[in-house]
């Protein structure tokens, strides 16, 4: 099958001369969470900036859907309402005075009437839990009530592909699994989520897939807790295993867990999984 | 965030139709100017009123606001009501006269402007303009500006504090060198955060034109009514008493 999005051989500088792409390939299937992991300052933004056609690459080619994306404006407009673009400081998105007027941006860009474009706000909104948040200035709500605003100003336009730089840069724990909880129900409603992140325990939790990003290159993309568990490819893309893996590694080759146990996902799963492998005199 | 923003964003009357407040506020300063001084002493108590009562304005922010124009209001009053010549300094000749007339339209002046500061953000003033007329260009600059204004305020205080915190401010010498590092750092952080913006923008599918649903209240013919009645009730009574 094909997937929804395929890069290939993507190659982009700097004006300066600095390599920020250099050969990257990407694919992304549909409906699933796709971390793109690496260091600070790899590149991961450019690379989501080329991806809606923002940034145009010197070499190589975007595929959405088999087709191969152009850059004239008509094919623009069209790219940018397939795939939405959440930037990481929400600062940089929020320009109206208040949320439901920010919001209401792209849908009026799509063209929609003003009743649509509304009835998207409306949707948008409740989406991310900021209804009641509708008429609040942009200026005066807190750093996490920004970020739900700048992600309801990208799923009004309902993207097939929502992409998200750093998601969960900066938010608190509990912020951080509200917003997992949104994305998660965005995701089931059937939106194809594309992170980036350096914080390797979100992505073990959160993402289906993921792909190593160093060095302007994916240098391994895979099942999460497949890849994530792959410390030498992590090592290269001078990332550290997470937690969850270091321990499910240490745990079955000591056989306190099956081999064939599936990888907690959480903390939870992982103690569920210990109580139901530890032997009854520790139980009891 | 400026107080007065903050109120403006947060009192009762925030989604009152604009033109009703802006008739309201207009209205009374044009009678406090054009006609007698009475009407200008009723014009700034039923504005005081209807600011503090009515959008429950705070009243020490409003007596804040009202306080740095009252200076100048004073210097005005006493070269009014004095007269310096041969003779030494002494009272003018109608002076007290002009000089009250002075002050209660320069008052109800104040608390016009004010309730219309205070209960009104600046982005609903532009974009009233723009319904009235103004190019939407420039009503689109002024609102992205206003918009930047509070970005880049934040900026420069935490850049203040940064520096504050590592004794640039210790003498005055190092203070002058410390604002001017900051007015240099924000010129390119802003160009930066522009075209980041420019990014955004495009992503959602911008092309040139800020339009966005805006869901204000309309002016009721009554509610303009209703003020109209009272402003002119307000001139009449002036003229009787």
């Amino acid at each position: 099958m094909t997937p929804l999005m395929e890069v290939s051989g993507l190659t982009y500088s700097y004006p300066g001369g600095v390599a920020a792409l250099d050969g990257l390939d990407l694919r992304i299937e549909r409906g699933r969470k796709l971390a793109v992991l690496g260091p600070n300052g790899a590149g991961k933004t450019t690379l989501l900036l080329h991806l809606n056609g923002s940034l145009r690459p010197a070499s190589g080619q975007i595929r959405l859907d088999g087709e191969m994306m152009k850059y004239d404006r008509q094919a623009l407009n069209d790219w940018r309402r397939r795939v939405g673009l959440v930037l990481q400081d929400a600062d940089d998105q929020l320009f109206a005075a208040s949320v439901a007027e920010d919001v209401s941006f792209g849908p009026l860009n799509l063209g929609l009437s003003e009743d649509e474009a509304r009835q998207r706000v409306k949707e948008a909104l409740a989406a991310l839990n900021i209804s009641h948040l509708a008429g609040r200035s942009t200026h005066m709500l807190s750093f996490g009530q920004k970020k739900r605003a700048a992600i309801a100003g990208a799923i009004a336009m309902r993207p097939e592909i929502l992409m998200l730089d750093e998601p969960t840069a900066g938010l608190d724990q509990h912020g951080s699994a509200l917003l997992t909880e949104e994305l998660q129900r965005l995701c089931d409603a059937g939106t194809t989520l594309i992170f980036t992140t350096h914080e390797v325990d979100f992505a073990w939790s959160f993402a289906d897939e993921a792909a190593l990003f160093c060095n302007g290159r994916v240098i391994a993309q895979g099942q999460a807790t497949e890849l994530l568990a792959d410390t030498r490819a992590l090592a290269e893309a001078r990332l550290a295993p997470p937690v969850l893996a270091r321990l499910t590694g240490v745990l079955k080759t000591r056989g306190l867990l099956a081999q064939n146990a599936a990888p907690p996902r959480t903390v939870d799963d992982m103690l569920a999984l210990i109580v139901e492998w530890s032997p009854a005199y520790v139980r009891s | 965030m400026s107080p007065i923003d903050r109120e403006a964003h947060l009192n009762r009357w925030r989604s009152k139709p604009l033109a009703e407040k802006a008739l309201l506020a207009l209205g009374m300063l044009v009678i406090a100017l054009a006609l007698k001084p009475a009407v200008a002493v009723l014009v700034a108590s039923a504005m005081t009123a209807v600011t503090l009562v009515g959008a429950r304005v705070s009243p020490r922010l409003w007596l804040g606001c009202m306080t740095a124009p009252l200076g100048f209001l004073a210097v005005g009053v006493v070269t009014l009501a004095l007269r310096i010549d041969a003779q030494g300094i002494g009272l003018a000749p109608g002076g007290f006269v002009e000089a009250g007339a002075l002050v209660a339209r320069s008052i109800a002046g104040l608390t016009c402007m004010l309730f219309l500061a205070l209960t009104t953000p600046a982005s609903d003033l532009v974009g009233g303009l723009g319904r009235l007329g103004l190019p939407s260009e420039i009503v689109d600059l002024a609102l992205l500006m206003y918009r930047f204004l509070f970005i880049l305020g934040d900026s420069a205080a935490a850049m203040n504090a940064a520096q504050a915190a590592r004794l640039g401010h210790a003498t005055a010498r190092q203070r002058v060198t410390s604002a001017g590092l900051i007015a240099a750092n924000l010129l390119p952080r802003a160009i930066d955060r522009a075209r980041r913006m420019e990014i955004a923008l495009a992503s959602r599918g911008w092309r040139g034109e800020m339009r966005v649903l805006a869901d204000r209240s309309a002016a009721t013919a009554s509610g303009l009514a209703v003020i109209s009645a009272a402003i002119a009730s307000i001139a009449l009574t002036g003229f009787f008493v």
